[in-house]
């Protein structure tokens, strides 16, 4: 069973929704208890500067150890919300990104699946 | 014994982030510290810098669940500013998506209130409705979340009629298995124990802080913009606010499905009664000087836009949203509260971090 975590930060909520749309749909991902269970994280909205301290401290404490996937367009690059998104920053690099204003339920349980897989190889 | 514990600002049950810290003492909440603002994303501002086409794309992502709403509210302003009628088409069919979008929202809300209780089978049910809903969603306002299909004047998108007639054929089907469902759960005593008198916030309260939606009439106030100033086509539909006096969590659970059974039937009554034509308008290219300020009731209360414009494009631009949590709100409906009902009350509040903090 895949476990995944999900972090808003500053997202519409659609992108949320569609992943747990994913999630109930699909047998074999669950939600985990804390992001240090996770298998894989997940990154929603254009990092807001409300956000992003809460964000970094929390990479920090996992360093490493759980893949982030991006999941939809803010998320990358912040559009339509204005500059943002990982792509302003630095010291977070996403394994896969999903581009996508909300991506289907179907292309996130499929690039959850494809970030694990990456992950044991 | 007494402790503390920190909930959030992530959390897997919550759509967007917040942070309470909990005082416990004997299984118990004594104090409760709130803190929001994650989300400040400044849509109001960017939105006054966009042209037209832009700014109804930003507007329908402001918040993913209310995205018709917002769109609905924003085009409105647009409309008064312009002067600007819509035939009885185009307000039946935003009637129609405007009440999907709520009755989605209103399920996955009352979801999560019965998964946070434990009760994970009718929670599921509930889950499996909304999908549905979602999906017809999809057919008719071509986005199963983000419709961005509002454009001042009318919609951008018309349904085929074969969109519409499908859509008529699955709403009496869903709406008799909710209704079933609403029939089946409402008396049930494991659900009256653990939501009957908790999380309890009274009218005098609840006019104090106020809040607007759901959460309002669920503590007996019958404030509700769909009845109150009616929009698009809620007049001729015959519509009646839903108010329940307990003010509690299960005041609150009625209120979502008795509303989105309600939506249901609007949908389908909206529907019937289309006219043949086309929905489809072209966007004004430049916006008269003035002003305009326009409230839509969006699935978590009264949205209202206020616009100004200077001749040629927005020059401010005001959003006011059902802010739901505060420290006072937070306060009145966990204080005394035990542990095992935290989840269910903030569950049951439905907040929307991604409106309140756009």
């Amino acid at each position: 069973m895949l476990q995944v975590y999900r972090l808003n930060t500053g997202s519409c909520g659609g992108c949320d929704l569609e992943i747990a749309a994913a999630i109930d749909a699909a047998v074999d991902i669950a939600w985990a208890a804390t992001p240090f269970d996770a298998d894989v994280l997940m990154i929603t909205g254009p990092v807001t500067a409300g956000a992003r301290r809460a964000l970094l401290a929390l990479l920090q404490e996992l360093d490493g150890r759980v893949p982030v996937l991006a999941v939809g367009r803010c998320a990358i690059d912040g559009h339509p919300f204005g500059r943002g998104g990982l792509a302003e920053l630095a010291s977070v690099t996403a394994r896969l990104k999903l581009d996508g204003c909300p991506p289907s339920a179907v292309q996130i349980a499929d690039m959850i699946r494809r970030v694990a897989a990456s992950d044991e190889g | 014994m007494s402790y503390s514990i920190a909930l959030g600002p992530f959390h897997p049950a919550w759509p967007g982030p917040q942070r309470f810290i909990l005082r416990i003492a004997d299984e118990r909440v004594v104090d409760v510290e709130y803190q929001g603002g994650f989300n400040e994303r400044g849509c109001a501002e960017r939105l006054s810098r966009l042209s037209l086409p832009d700014a109804l794309h930003l507007v329908a992502r402001i918040c993913g669940e209310c995205s018709f709403a917002h769109s609905l509210a924003f085009c409105q302003a647009v409309e008064q500013l312009c002067g600007l009628n819509v035939e009885v088409r185009a307000s039946l069919l935003r009637t129609a998506i405007a009440e999907l979008e709520r009755a989605a929202s209103h399920l996955r809300a009352a979801a999560a209130v019965l998964h946070a209780i434990g009760m994970k089978p009718r929670g599921t049910a509930l889950d499996a409705f909304r999908e549905q809903l979602r999906n017809l969603l999809a057919s008719i306002a071509g986005g199963r979340i983000v419709a961005a299909v509002c454009a001042p004047g009318g919609l951008r998108r018309d349904p085929a009629p074969s969109d519409r007639d499908a859509v008529l054929a699955a709403l009496p089907e869903i709406g008799a298995a909710l209704y079933r469902f609403i029939d089946r759960l409402i008396d049930q005593r494991f659900l009256l124990a653990r939501t009957i008198d908790v999380g309890a916030l009274p009218r005098a309260a609840a006019e104090q802080f106020g809040v607007r939606g759901p959460l309002a009439r669920a503590s007996g106030i019958p404030r509700d913009v769909r009845a109150d100033h009616p929009y698009a086509a809620y007049e001729s539909l015959g519509f009646h606010p839903i108010v329940q006096e307990g003010g509690d969590v299960y005041a609150r659970l009625l209120v979502f499905l008795l509303e989105a059974y309600e939506a249901i039937k609007l949908v389908d009554a909206a529907l019937q009664r289309l006219p043949e034509g086309r929905s489809v308008v072209e966007l004004p290219g430049e916006l008269p000087r003035g002003q305009a300020s326009v409230s839509v009731e969006g699935p978590r209360g009264a949205i209202r836009y206020a616009l100004e414009s200077d001749g040629v494009r927005l020059t401010r631009v005001q959003i006011d949203t059902p802010r739901q949590f505060d420290r006072l709100l937070a306060r009145t409906l966990l204080s005394a509260a035990q542990m095992d009902n935290v989840m269910a009350i903030i569950a049951s509040a439905d907040v929307c971090v991604a409106c309140a903090e756009q």
